[in-house]
């Protein structure tokens, strides 16, 4: 969703609230530039003009670290499993892919459901040991195993 | 921190398009198990619901993004459904349901006789 539509709608609230006859009365206060005015929203869409839309990542993930590995758990509902790219490059895990509309060249009543191309780079928090990262795909959840190399696992050291 | 996200209600993102002969609707209900999803039809709404309890690992969640909770949402349907014959499949995350059209609301080619 667009924020710059949201804020639109912070400002012009007051129209859709009231359907009686105080609407032309509420619409001139919204031209009040400062009636609504909240530094909140101002703060945001300064931030909006530097960093452009604020859009979340996708997909969504979620990191857990344990002792010896580190597993990444990315929320990507109906997915080919067979197209979904992992690519680990130094200590950067990618994953890529492409959700699919359910039917291409037909009118949808709602379409609120991401689709299209998608690539997010996460950086990891150790180095993996490559050769024995593993995926699976279930539910619409994909959970990548990250073995941790051997110098970056916990040590006990006996003291003499 | 972990607990904030849970059980929280998800409003599940929905297509929903129309063919000839029945409608479809897709929600993405990521994390639902086929045991965990509910669908009922009741005074003409359908109301499909599932949980997504999140995984159960033990560590320390360095990145947390995904919102756990149970998704929950409402349709009307309207009096062109024939609500006996719907039918609902789960696949990787993505319930597809289809609601066919009765008989009378399917589209009918009228064929022209030759005078």
């Amino acid at each position: 969703m667009n924020n710059r539509i949201l804020h639109a709608g912070i400002g012009s609230h007051a129209i859709y609230s009231h359907r009686n006859k105080e609407v032309i009365e509420m619409r001139m206060t919204i031209i009040d530039p400062f009636r609504n005015w909240d530094p909140f929203v101002e703060m945001q869409r300064t931030m909006e003009q530097f960093l452009g839309p604020n859009r979340p990542a996708y997909p969504p993930v979620e990191l857990v670290d344990q002792t010896d590995k580190t597993i990444i758990y990315a929320v990507l509902p109906g997915i080919d499993k067979d197209t979904i790219e992992l690519t680990i490059l130094g200590d950067n895990l990618t994953i890529a892919g492409e959700k699919k509309l359910p039917a291409e060249g037909i009118n949808y009543i709602r379409n609120e459901r991401p689709h299209g191309k998608f690539r997010r780079q996460i950086a990891l928090p150790y180095s993996v040991k490559q050769e024995n990262v593993s995926a699976s795909y279930k539910d619409g959840i994909l959970t990548i195993g990250l073995p941790k190399a051997e110098e970056e696992k916990p040590r006990n050291i006996t003291v003499e | 921190m972990a607990d904030v996200n849970t059980e929280k209600r998800i409003v599940p993102p929905v297509d929903i398009y129309e063919a000839s002969n029945e409608v479809f609707l897709i929600a993405d209900m990521p994390g639902v198990k086929k045991e965990d999803l509910y669908l009922n039809i009741e005074n003409d709404e359908l109301t499909i619901s599932g949980k997504f309890d999140g995984p159960a690992e033990d560590g320390k969640k360095l990145i947390s993004e995904c919102i756990y909770g149970n998704y929950f949402r409402t349709f009307t349907l309207s009096e062109t459904i024939d609500q006996s014959k719907v039918s609902a499949k789960l696949e990787n995350g993505v319930l597809t349901v289809t609601l066919p059209k009765l008989e009378k609301a399917k589209p009918k080619r009228i064929t022209i006789e030759a005078a």
